[in-house]
Order: C-alpha cells, then sequence, then structure tokens
C-alpha cells in the first residue's frame, strides 16, 4: 500500500534541486522504493546532478531516500517525475535543538 | 585534468567560541556570488553601483551558512528569515561569526589559488595573447589604479 503526501522535495547536497507537490511511494520487497509525484519547480542543472535526495518533511523533521534513478517526463512546466529511491537513510530530526 | 568548473554542494565546519560551530558552504557558485553583489551594494544617484562594507559583512554571512549549534533553528530558512535570525545576535557574537565567515572565504580563495598551478610538461597559454581573430584587449595603463579589494565598492552597472 502506497504512502501518500503533499510536500517533497529532491536535494544535491544542501542545494534544493527540484520541489515535489503530491507524491506516492511504494516500498518494494528488496527494500527500494519507487516515487511518482508531480514536480512543480526544479533546477535544470542541480536536478541532472548526483547524489540526489528524495525528502519527505514531517512535522519533526525529514524522512530521507537517496535516488537511485530519476525520470523527468518532457515538456514544461509542472511534470510527471518518475524515480526509483534506495533503502531509506536516517531520519533527519530537526524540531527540537 | 584540472578540477571541475563547477561548484559541488561541499561544506565545511568552523569552530566557534564555547563549542559553538557553524556549518557553511565552502564555495559559492556564480549565481549566489552575483545575489552577494547585489545585497552587498547600493545604486547611488550617478548610477554607480557601490559596496555597502556593513551589509557586506552581512551578505557574506547569509551567503556561506547552512546551519549552526546555537538555540534558533536556521537550517532551510529563507534568506529573510536568516537576516532576522542574525540581526537578534548579541553584536559581539555577531562580529565573531562574521570573522569566522570571513576567514573561511579567504582561507578557501586562498587555497583554490594555490592548486592554480601548471600541470607539469604544460605551458601555460598566456591569457592576454588575443585570438587570431579577436582585437587587442585595452590593457589598463601603468598609471591606473590597481585592482585591488578597495576598487570592490564601484561596481559597474
Amino acid at each position: 500500500m502506497p504512502i501518500r503526501g503533499v510536500v517533497g522535495r529532491i536535494d544535491w547536497g544542501y542545494f534544493a534541486a527540484g520541489a515535489i507537490n503530491g507524491y506516492s511511494l511504494t516500498r518494494y520487497a528488496d527494500g527500494t522504493w519507487a516515487l511518482r509525484g508531480t514536480l512543480v519547480n526544479f533546477d535544470a542543472f542541480k536536478i541532472r546532478q548526483r547524489p540526489l535526495v528524495f525528502i519527505a518533511p514531517h512535522k519533526d523533521g525529514e524522512w530521507r531516500w537517496p535516488v537511485k534513478t530519476l525520470d523527468l517526463s518532457e515538456g514544461h512546466g509542472p511534470r510527471e517525475v518518475h524515480a526509483t529511491l534506495g533503502a531509506q537513510l536516517p531520519e533527519m530530526i530537526t524540531g527540537a535543538r | 585534468m584540472g578540477a571541475s568548473w563547477f561548484v559541488r554542494p561541499e561544506t565545511s565546519r568552523l569552530l566557534l567560541s564555547e563549542g559553538q560551530w557553524l556549518l557553511v558552504k565552502q564555495r559559492l557558485t556564480a549565481g549566489e556570488f552575483r545575489a552577494h553583489m547585489k545585497r552587498s551594494s547600493r545604486m547611488g544617484d550617478d548610477g554607480v553601483r557601490r559596496l555597502d562594507f556593513i551589509d557586506h559583512h552581512l551578505s557574506r554571512i547569509v551567503a556561506y551558512l547552512l546551519d549552526w549549534s546555537l538555540e534558533a533553528n536556521i537550517r532551510g530558512v529563507s534568506e529573510q528569515d536568516l537576516t532576522a535570525t542574525l540581526d537578534g545576535l548579541d553584536p559581539q557574537r555577531y562580529v565573531e561569526i562574521s570573522a569566522a565567515v570571513e576567514a573561511h572565504e579567504t582561507a578557501m580563495t586562498a587555497a583554490r589559488e594555490e592548486k592554480k598551478t601548471t600541470t607539469p610538461g604544460e605551458t601555460p597559454s598566456d591569457p592576454t595573447s588575443p585570438s587570431p581573430s579577436a582585437p587587442a584587449p585595452d590593457l589598463p595603463s601603468p598609471n591606473s589604479a590597481p585592482l585591488t579589494s578597495m576598487s570592490m565598492p564601484s561596481l559597474s552597472r
């Protein structure tokens, strides 16, 4: 059963490479994940760099996955994005210092 | 082959007093540097853009700073929110942070200059040599003012 969310983003290091609005994550038996979503804004240079990380913010921090493959559909403006993600990275907690 | 002409998102941790630290970008991209120069300068009535040294220090911190160990969360905040947070610092702590970021920038610039050595066996090309089809560049005369950091306040529009 997929996990669904609204706000997500793709980072290259500390750079924001893309903003996602509306996504679903499906976990496979081998621990990898499939990401489908709508890329509403992206940096044409940074989105083509590696390594990328998909980030799903939540109220206390962020869930993070490494991007293994990324397929940007053609065209201008918001577009569907399909990606395969590796095993989930350690959660980043930012809510409290 | 030399280092990449593009900036990778690499970071450095700068230590402050009392065990505090800053996480900063190692280098700025051209776009980040341009934004930094815009924030640091004002257009005069004469149409010449001049660097404002007070704003320049703040802008440099905004350009480089990614995170810190202080209690206020700045990770991923907007430029405006970061500026507001920095404005809330004790003035002496602000100066300490500004000095740390300036020292980092100076050190990174020096390290890059050091790397610009010629590969053994290669003859460096004369950077002032014109290409066959290009007109000779206008070089500054020996009496021109030297290009030092003091020339930075005056940026052409």
